[in-house]
């Protein structure tokens, strides 16, 4: 006779100890401080409502590889999220790990976009904004023509585009989860994206970061809006899981609403027409050819990542013009790039890697 | 016996009258070609396709271990039957398709309910106007946070803050290099 598939008594146990910790998670959650804990910084430079930071070094700290390194590495977000999940708190930070490793660190945060900007282009972002902000670092160098550039994500293609129509600026990229050929067989984001009406949406005005935060949350809807708050549960007594916990669920869910005109060039031209890896896209009026990236180029990508899966990043390496190229694939998805077990190794290899490259042009 | 039959058949028919609410926001969409239904019809496959694997999974899990099956175990097998479910679903043409049409018809409405919203052509212009402003004012700024960091520091003012800076300030005053938007963008 088969073993019963229950014990009453073992699910009761088990229904008072989810009731118990439901209950210390409901009194639990409103004291999860919440305030900003990110290493401290200065703005030090603006334009329009993007903002350059500078992040404060503690000489004391500087253990790494860039210990001795002038040159200074700039961080380039995306624009679909804040750029506060590269610094969420203490021992789950991308920079606070690259401060430790003696990098000089400055932060492009874009800001939030209104109405008001729903024309402006990708040139507005990178011949604008961010060309202004390198101008700005570099001034602050005495005889550095280049700096490092790393993009993360939406970011990473941005800083591809950058680097390609500015390739004196840059000295080294470093391309994280990057997606460059937006049109291979798993990007399931891709697949959904074919058949928007692209025009009428970027027409209406600014994509609405909730609509944008809906379809990423849709890619594994069980899993991310049902499971993972049931897990939640096993935080009820872990007050630094949870406040972990809280701070990733308010980094998710804070969305800019995202400019129209970069929707349309994004979903239309990459997503759609993959024009970035036909060598066809423009920026601007300018032709991006891929191939003018010539400098190192470091390209890490996370083996789990449903968005920007492994396959859309990987043909970075054949696309460009430069030799040196490193391809860097952590054991982590999307999220796990920032915060995983396996991404806590990563300040000292991006910091390696720059080292190894030295501060050649 | 089927999933759909007997126990379980009870259990899809109150599952599906619990689907009911996300069936609705199609309907005043009005898809064309019925891809409204069809959304419904593929939540539905989805529904029935979840409940035949968390079926054979239980009989699985219990062939495997003689152990009695806990809460939180049974939840994760439901969870990882419904996205395996759902994983095939996300790639079905049809349902890529209908959820393209739903977002997009989301937008006709959405526009419809905007009338007299500022156009592509307004914004433009008004975005020139505040980037000329904002070049004209960082033009002003500059040179005073330069003389700022310089006292700062003790020093007088070095060659560097002296020389003219390789961004152009003022490029955003500049009129814009960017062509004037074109029908395709001005709203429809």
């Amino acid at each position: 006779m088969n073993a019963p598939a229950f014990d009453p008594q073992a699910l009761r146990r088990e229904w008072q100890d989810l009731a118990a910790r439901a209950a210390a998670l409901a009194q639990a959650l409103p004291a999860v401080p919440t305030a900003p804990a990110g290493a401290p910084r200065d703005a030090v430079w603006t334009r329009g409502r993007t903002t350059l930071y500078r992040y404060r070094a503690n000489a004391a700290d500087h253990t790494g590889a860039g210990r001795s390194r002038r040159r200074p590495l700039l961080i380039v977000f995306a624009l679909v999220n804040s750029p506060d999940v590269l610094d969420l708190q203490p021992g789950r930070s991308l920079i606070r790990g690259l401060l430790a490793q003696g990098l000089d660190v400055y932060l492009i945060d874009w800001g939030r976009a209104d109405a008001a900007d729903r024309t402006l282009g990708l040139d507005d972002f990178l011949d604008g904004a961010l060309d202004g902000a390198v101008s700005h670092i570099l001034a602050g160098t005495d005889d550095l023509g280049a700096l490092d550039l790393l993009g993360v994500c939406q970011g990473g293609t941005m800083s591809l585009c950058y680097t390609a129509l500015h390739p004196d600026r840059v000295a080294n990229l470093v391309a994280m989860i990057t997606p460059v050929d937006f049109r291979t067989p798993d990007n399931l984001l891709s697949y959904w994206a074919q058949g928007l009406d692209v025009d009428r949406i970027a027409n209406a005005g600014n994509v609405p970061g909730a609509l944008l935060n809906g379809l990423f949350l849709a890619q594994k809807p069980f899993r991310l809006m049902h499971q993972k708050y049931f897990h939640a549960l096993d935080l009820a007594y872990d007050p630094a899981g949870l406040e972990s916990f809280v701070r990733m669920e308010r980094w998710i869910f804070d969305c800019p609403d995202h400019p129209a005109e970069v929707f349309r060039a994004f979903v239309r031209d990459l997503y759609q027409q993959n024009r970035l890896a036909r060598g066809a896209f423009e920026v601007g009026g300018r032709r991006v050819d891929l191939r003018a990236i010539t400098q190192p180029v470091l390209n890490i990508y996370g083996a789990k990542d449903h968005l920007v899966p492994p396959s859309a990043s990987i043909p970075l390496g054949r696309l460009i013009g430069s030799r040196d190229y490193t391809p860097l694939e952590l054991d982590a998805g999307h999220i796990g790039m920032y915060v995983s077990r396996a991404a806590r190794a990563l300040p000292a290899q991006i910091a390696a890697w720059l080292a190894r490259s030295g501060d050649r042009t | 016996m089927r999933w759909d039959e007997g126990a379980m058949g009870a259990w899809a028919q109150m599952l599906g009258q619990l689907q009911q609410p996300f069936a609705s926001p199609f309907a005043p969409l009005n898809l064309a070609g019925g891809q409204g239904a069809r959304l419904y019809e593929a939540q539905m496959r989805m529904l029935g396709e979840t409940l035949q694997r968390f079926a054979s999974g239980f009989v699985e899990r219990q062939q495997r271990s003689p152990d009695p099956i806990g809460m939180r175990e049974l939840y994760d097998l439901w969870i990882d039957c419904a996205e395996a479910a759902y994983a095939g679903l996300a790639r079905d043409p049809a349902f890529v398709a209908a959820q393209a049409a739903a977002v997009n018809a989301a937008y006709v409405a959405f526009g419809e309910q905007r009338p007299g919203a500022p156009t592509s052509a307004e914004f433009e212009a008004l975005r020139q106007r505040i980037a000329t402003l904002e070049g004209q004012l960082q033009e002003r700024r500059e040179p005073e946070v330069e003389r700022k960091r310089d006292c700062a520091r003790g020093a007088q003012p070095t060659r560097k803050a002296q020389r003219p800076r390789k961004a152009q300030p003022a490029r955003k005053a500049q009129p814009s290099r960017k062509a004037p938007p074109t029908s395709k963008a001005r709203p429809k």
